[in-house]
């Protein structure tokens, strides 16, 4: 499971890099770069090990991942809110 | 590879990696710049996009180590309505006398700058007094949640382009003598609007 955990990581990692080169030029660098960094390792490493352990389905894992990742999303704009006084 | 060498690499795509930023910024930077005043030292300028953000009828002369990304600021700098000359120079080594700056402005320079403090020195040396220095620049957030990652990332992009992710800018300028006046988070407590003016004579 270990080993799962960290290619899970690991693919997390590396679609976080893609994704960021991708949106950057649309949303700024940090405003990408600081969700993603927080969603894609520990959602890679979640969904590595949810899905032998609680037998979900790829399709659970992508579901989970995503609700994790708007979560994370939230939380860093109330985050922002309350540093800058105003919404990012 | 020197800061010089990666930014004349870069200088390529810089501009289309920094669009999202120069859109979410724009605001806040014409609202931080509206005080710039009277003969301007515009550090790192690269391709200049904080450029439209400036108020009107400045005197400006703006450095950059790099001379590439220098040369993709030359329409920016010709459309601006006052006057600006650009010249490759590295702010750790000025080649302007001292107190000829009424106002100093950076805007993502001191991540590159490979030893800030030298820089700020420099930078103190060079404004006339009652002037003020102008910082808007990204920095290590205290929150280690955004802490980490920025940590972590710094690894990479130092390697990429010589941009540091996990500086303490606020702690430098101090210790190069300048009195912070002004600390607003923009992004975050990542990217910031400071403004300083210099603490102690300059000497
Ligand atoms: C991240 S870019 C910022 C450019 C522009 N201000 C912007 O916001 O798009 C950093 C710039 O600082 C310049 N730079 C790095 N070290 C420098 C130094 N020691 N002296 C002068 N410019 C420097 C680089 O060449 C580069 O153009």
């Amino acid at each position: 499971m270990l080993v799962l955990m960290l290619v899970g990581g690991l693919i997390g990692m590396v679609l976080q890099f893609i994704i960021t080169m991708i949106l950057m030029p649309f949303f700024g660098a940090f405003e990408v770069m600081i969700p993603l960094s927080l969603i894609g390792m520990p959602a890679g490493m979640m969904g590595a090990m949810c899905q032998p352990v609680f037998g979900v389905t790829y399709f659970d894992v992508l579901i989970i991942g995503e609700l994790y990742g708007l979560l994370i999303a939230y939380l860093v704009y109330r985050s922002n809110l309350s540093l800058t006084g105003t919404p990012s | 590879m020197s800061v010089k060498e990666k930014y004349n690499r870069i200088a390529r795509f810089y501009e289309y990696l920094k669009t999202g930023d120069s859109r979410r910024w724009k605001q806040a930077q014409s609202d931080f710049f509206k005080t710039l005043k009277g003969n301007v030292l515009y550090v790192g300028m690269g391709p200049g996009p904080e450029l439209e953000n400036f108020p009107p009828g400045l005197n400006i002369t703006a450095i950059d180590l790099s001379f590439n990304m220098l040369e993709k600021g030359k329409s920016r700098a010709e459309a601006y309505s006052g006057n600006l000359n650009r010249l490759v120079m590295d702010v750790q080594n000025l080649g302007f006398q001292a107190k000829q700056f009424d106002s100093i402005v950076a805007v993502c320079v001191f991540c590159t700058v490979v030893n800030p403090v030298a820089g700020f020195k420099e930078l103190r040396r060079v404004l006339k007094p009652g002037g003020q220095l102008f910082l808007f620049e990204h920095v290590l957030s205290k929150n280690p949640l955004y802490g980490i990652p920025l940590r972590m990332m710094s690894l990479l992009t130092t390697r990429l382009s010589g941009t540091h992710l996990d500086r303490n800018t606020v702690a430098n300028v101090e210790k190069a003598g300048w009195k912070v006046l002004e600390d607003n988070n923009i992004y975050l407590d990542i990217v910031k609007a400071i403004r300083c003016e210099a603490n102690v004579p300059s000497d």
